[in-house]
């Protein structure tokens, strides 16, 4: 269950519209490394993990996620409020605007739909917790690029800037959580195997210390 | 009303629960992988009573943050502006 809090993790507070720099960040709103993508595959992971750690950490960075995809959809919002027809026209936002008018919805900078293959949801913890390693990267990367893309705008530059931040932190956390769960296996199996779906049957060799445990 | 507190406006006082909230949130992911740490425990305990005290506040004097939080028996204030997405002078 989530409570609402009605405030943004990071505030967001643009002066002037830009069209043009709204198609650019709308790629982290619903593009293939963004935050929707992000929030949703955490909180879908979830269910095929047995370490509580790890059920913890995809919890909470997928819960602050959810207020990434809220700071980026506020982006958007605030760069593309009551633009006229004539700058609608100038930036290029026409293709957009056909669809959506000043809506937001969930695309890639290049015009594709957000995909739900991007969720990513193996029920391996391992091979979850190296493609939630790499996700981290490659939002960094992307906010890499609109920090390139947005110099000039401080407005837009501090909480992207902020995110970007974020996707550091979430690296080195899953980065811990990825430890946690080969602490627990047997050295000589650590990447043979699927912790979870393995560990529990019964006809599987001993392939965690629990498993080994309990044969000695 | 806590010292300092008093002295900050509904902006201010929004910012100072957004700053303490974010010590909380970067907090929980660490405690998450680390939760025997005493002195991240420590920092917790300290910017949870913090945030507590600040909201309590901010309730008092502007308003729900969250709907639990409404405590106007005539009129459902939660609906009220501005929504976190809108520009500060939209109010």
């Amino acid at each position: 269950m989530w409570i609402y809090e009605k405030r943004l993790q990071f505030p967001v507070n643009i002066k002037e519209t830009n069209a043009k720099l709204a198609q650019d960040i709308i790629s982290q709103y619903g593009g293939p490394d963004g935050e929707m993508s992000a929030s949703i595959r955490y909180l879908s992971q979830r269910y095929a993990v047995k370490d509580n750690n790890v059920k913890a950490a995809l919890t909470d960075i997928a819960t602050e996620e959810l207020g990434h995809l809220e700071m980026i959809g506020a982006i958007i919002h605030q760069l593309t409020r009551d633009l006229s027809i004539e700058e609608i026209k100038a930036s290029g936002f026409d293709k957009y605007y056909v669809d959506h008018t000043l809506g937001i919805w969930p695309m890639a900078a290049g015009g594709i739909p957000f995909n739900a293959c991007e969720f990513q949801s193996k029920g391996d913890p391992l091979t979850d917790l190296y493609e939630d390693m790499a996700a981290e990267q490659k939002a960094r990367s992307t906010y890499d690029n609109i920090l390139r893309l947005c110099k000039d705008y401080p407005d837009v530059y501090e909480p992207i800037k902020f995110l970007r931040a974020r996707e550091v932190v979430h690296f080195q956390r899953f980065g811990e959580c990825l430890r946690l769960v080969t602490d627990k296996l047997s050295e000589k199996n650590f990447y043979a195997m699927n912790p979870d779906f393995d560990c529990s049957a019964s006809c599987v060799k001993p392939v965690c210390k629990e498993n080994e445990e309990k044969q000695m | 009303m806590s010292n300092g507190m008093n002295r900050m406006n509904k902006g201010e006082l929004l910012t100072f629960i957004d700053e303490v909230t974010f010590a909380l949130d970067d907090l929980t992911l660490y405690l998450d992988t680390h939760p025997n740490c005493e002195k991240a425990l420590g920092r917790y305990e300290t910017y949870k009573a913090m945030r507590n005290q600040a909201v309590k506040d901010y309730v008092n004097m502007y308003g729900p943050l969250n709907r639990y939080q409404v405590n106007d028996s005539n009129y459902f204030n939660w609906v009220d502006g501005p929504w976190p997405w809108e520009r500060k002078c939209d109010c």
